[in-house]
């Protein structure tokens, strides 16, 4: 059954709608889901994914482990990256920048004072999609270590949930987009001309460390469509208890 | 943004020997909280279920050693996590992370 609403996923399907069930998602990181953590008193080696890639978010040295089981968002467990302590994971694969980005992510963003990112470049990489915020906390679409393509018009507010979610494109037909709650926060048609593929979940080239808690993060390897993009964005506000506003 | 604490050495030998022996305290510390340590590297539990996951990732260090713009090397203290607050630190010292050795590039 193909799902045109979360109306539609809501009757009926209640309990079976996941991600997943739209086409390419190439990774789902979902902090709510314990099973899907392996944890050291509280610091996580391993975020698995569960889009069925296997590609798994890791980090073997403990000093850099994100937080579980301390913070939540709206009651519901979060993972806790921390900028001072350098906190990040890498991606067992690179995701692929071919047929472009939509992502999505449910946090909270705290006010580091320095540019953070969510997603970007493991190591020395650069030239791959970097979402990120800057210091006033506007999200911005990033191609990591070169160009800033897009930075949206409004911040997000310190310690106040929101989804953020973004899409991006780059060759014949480029576009990027950033959304705050399905809410437009800017968009243009500048090509981000990505040469790499991105792989690191809290920074970017060993710097950009984010300050945040977040709930999920939702990797599709395409720009989905509006109502695609509207459906999981209801899924998240309401497993969240956030607010959305269709497309 | 937050402090961080990192312990700073004159040499990459002295900052190695110090790493060596918090990741020997650190690990005993967690063995004896229940974590299975194998190859000097730690088990994680699954958050679920609380089992050891040996198919996952290991922990097989506290931190990784840097080299400042000062040409000092340091890596994060240990006394940044509650949970190693009385580890001993041997031959570094001990200091707040400056701003300027962090990269920040805004790209």
């Amino acid at each position: 059954m193909r799902l045109t609403s979360f109306q539609d996923m809501d009757i009926g399907q209640r309990g079976f709608f996941s991600p997943v069930q739209i086409p390419n998602c190439a990774l789902w990181l979902d902090a709510a889901d314990a099973s899907t953590i392996t944890q050291v008193a509280g610091s996580v080696s391993q975020w698995n994914d569960k889009s069925g890639n296997v590609n798994n978010a890791t980090q073997g040295t403990g000093a850099n482990q994100p937080v579980t089981g301390s913070l939540t968002i709206n009651s519901l467990n979060a993972m806790y990256f921390q900028s001072a302590n350098s906190r990040f994971m890498t991606l067992t694969s690179r995701i692929s920048r071919t047929g472009g980005y939509t992502i999505f992510s449910p946090l909270t963003v705290g006010n580091s004072g320095a540019t953070t990112a969510l997603t970007g470049m493991s190591g020395s990489g650069t030239a791959g999609f970097s979402l990120s915020f800057n210091t006033t906390l506007n999200p911005r679409i990033v191609k990591a270590g070169v160009s800033v393509p897009l930075v949206g018009t409004n911040p997000l507010s310190a310690s106040t949930p929101a989804i953020v979610s973004a899409i991006t494109s780059f060759g014949a037909s480029p576009q990027n987009a950033l959304y705050t709650n399905g809410v437009a926060n800017g968009s243009n048609t500048t090509d981000p001309a990505y040469t790499a593929d991105f792989n690191s979940i809290g920074n970017t080239a060993s710097t950009q460390y984010l300050d945040a808690r977040v709930g999920e993060i939702i990797v599709y390897t395409r720009i989905l469509s509006v109502q695609e993009h509207d459906l999981i964005g209801s899924y998240l506000a309401a497993k969240w208890g956030m607010s959305w506003t269709n497309l | 943004m937050d402090e961080s604490l990192i312990v700073e050495f004159s040499s990459v030998t002295d900052a190695q020997t110090s790493l060596d022996s918090i990741n020997a305290q650190i690990l005993q510390l967690l063995q004896g909280d229940g974590y299975t340590v194998i190859d000097n590297a730690v088990i994680g539990k699954n958050a679920a279920t609380g089992q050891d996951d040996p198919t996952a990732v290991k922990t097989s260090t506290w931190a990784i050693i840097q080299q400042s713009p000062d040409n000092t090397f340091y890596f994060s203290s240990p006394h940044n996590d509650l949970r190693f607050e009385n580890v001993t630190i041997i031959n570094g010292v001990e200091k707040t992370l400056l701003l300027a050795w962090q990269q920040t590039d805004d790209v």
